[in-house]
């Protein structure tokens, strides 16, 4: 029988491509490439180039026209595609008003929430503690990028009720503060996309710290091929329950899938 | 298809793995078996020390890299180990271990080149002249490209050098073969570009055990997806051994 993997963490109309060596990133090929792996859906927030480019003034814009265009891609993409929003922490009244929203519409998941790209440092910032305390009013997980563990370890210490799943669970240089923040707090969990899986044994050696129902499969594609994280996580020494769950069975209980 | 992980590294003894511990050579290339490649290629892990290493260290780690290999019975095509701080030394085990058999020195370092530019001069020509390999780590285009200017007839296997650059310098040299080592792993790049690389001195290697070697097999299977069975071999296994057993002469590798 074929194995269900979701991806839980990419990230559609994801244009970098374009400018570094012409690749267009369609909805279909999205689909289409990860499918080619064997990654049965996948998860995620938009991301696109300008909103590097574009000053914070223009962050309240970008993050309604993300979310609406990842909800477009619900449309397109069918169940294949589970959409993560954006919210920013600048903007609270108008990122709940997102929440609100969207949830309505059966979204059930923030992020990833990249900090560096659209001009907030900080996971201790007060209005993204604001709008984390109506995510978990509401039950939603949130997905962050990796940044320094104390940093990031600010947002479960001020809303331990949080789902919160952080990307990249080898990755900066903090693999021993990753593990550490998933034994202090329960509602923690890390993805394993992009750096993920920059060493031979990190999935055990993690899984025989914090069990089976802490790490999800990720791929942080089309940033990076979506086939390699999945290689990865297929070498380590992982039973079939552990494999169930990493590749499937967490994402499916955090969403209510 | 015959797939030979052309940047591996057996440990002599034990090799300490952050995540998994001390491990033995057979239980280092059990976990490369894994990814279905027949033989690894490479010096051996690097020993404590080696990067300030005297004669004697190098001595020793070249008798224990021929036994080793000797052991393993073709499952690791072996490099010795040299140092510019002993010249002399890294001389005599050119000369020497390439009269049995042994075609590949390494793993020569960018300080090494900024800090003993005549030694390595005299190293790598001794290995010219033995029709001996060498493998390059993180050192910068310019200085390849002066070390394959100064020996042409060097093989050099480069990795860590970006693939953009490697376009570049493989068409300036054709002494020079680019492992794909770190360079499989943004989504459709040696996807797009290996048709600009000539696909005769492309190298799969997964750098392990300082890299994972399942997301290093399954980056580059991906990204050779649409790239002909002919061209996949080559890469996979078919010019490592090429390059090994023939010296790099073509024997028919085509490009992509």
């Amino acid at each position: 029988m074929k194995r269900e993997v979701i991806d839980f963490h990419s990230h559609p109309h994801y244009d970098f491509h374009n400018f570094e060596h012409g690749t267009t990133i369609t909805l279909e090929r999205f689909r289409d490439d990860l499918l080619a792996c064997g990654i049965s859906r996948a998860c995620g927030s938009v991301i696109y180039k300008s909103i590097l480019d574009d000053g914070p003034e223009k962050d309240l814009e970008n993050m309604r026209d993300m979310n609406r265009l990842a909800l477009e891609a619900r449309d397109v993409l069918g169940d294949f595609y589970i959409p993560g929003i954006h919210v920013h922490p600048e903007h609270v009244k108008e990122s709940c008003e997102e929440i609100e929203k969207y949830h309505a519409l059966g979204v059930n998941l923030i992020g990833e929430l990249v900090p560096y790209m659209t001009h907030w440092k900080t996971y201790g910032h007060p209005g993204l503690i604001e709008i984390a305390k109506y995510a978990a009013e509401l039950d939603m997980v949130m997905n962050i990028h990796a940044t320094k563990a104390a940093d990031m370890s600010l947002l479960p210490e001020a809303v331990p009720e949080l789902k919160l799943v952080v990307a990249h669970l080898y990755g900066y240089g903090e693999f021993a503060g990753h593990i550490e923040m998933m034994r202090k707090f329960e509602n923690v969990s890390f993805d394993y996309s992009a750096h993920g899986a920059d060493r031979d044994g990190t999935l055990r050696y993690t899984i025989d710290r914090v069990g089976k129902d802490r790490v999800l499969f990720g791929t942080d594609y089309p940033g990076v091929g979506p086939a390699a994280d999945l290689a990865a996580v297929l070498h380590e020494d992982l039973t079939e329950d552990e494999l169930d769950a990493v590749l499937a069975g967490n994402a499916k209980r955090l969403l209510k899938l | 298809m015959y797939i030979i992980d052309a940047d591996a590294h057996p440990p002599i003894e034990l090799t300490d793995i952050d995540c998994l511990g001390k491990i033995t050579h057979e239980e280092f290339l059990e976990r490369i078996a894994r990814t279905g490649a027949d033989a690894v290629m490479g010096v051996p892990s690097m020993p404590e020390g080696m990067l300030d290493s005297r004669a004697s260290t190098l001595i020793t780690l070249a008798l224990d890299t021929a036994a080793l290999s000797r052991k393993l019975n073709g499952r690791w095509i072996p490099g010795i180990w040299i140092h510019p701080g002993d010249a002399l030394t890294s001389f005599g085990l050119i000369a020497e271990y390439s009269c049995k058999g042994i075609r590949l020195c390494g793993d020569i370092r960018r300080a090494w080149l900024d800090e003993y530019p005549a030694e390595m001069d005299y190293i790598l020509g001794c290995a010219a002249r033995n029709g001996m390999a060498a493998s390059f780590v993180g050192c910068a285009p310019d200085q390849l490209r002066a070390v394959a200017k100064q020996h042409p007839t060097l093989k050099m296997i480069v990795r860590g050098v970006g693939i953009l650059p490697a376009i570049d310098l493989m068409a300036e040299c054709p002494n020079m073969y680019l492992v794909t080592t770190g360079h499989n792993i943004g989504n459709y790049i040696l996807h797009n570009l290996l048709e600009k690389l000539p696909a005769d001195r492309v190298l799969y290697g997964s750098g392990y055990p300082y890299c994972n070697p399942g997301y290093q097999k399954g980056s580059i299977d991906w990204e050779l997806r649409d790239t002909s069975e002919e061209t996949r071999a080559a890469v996979m296994g078919g010019n490592a051994l090429r390059l090994i057993c023939s010296g790099g002469k073509k024997t028919g590798g085509k490009k992509a």
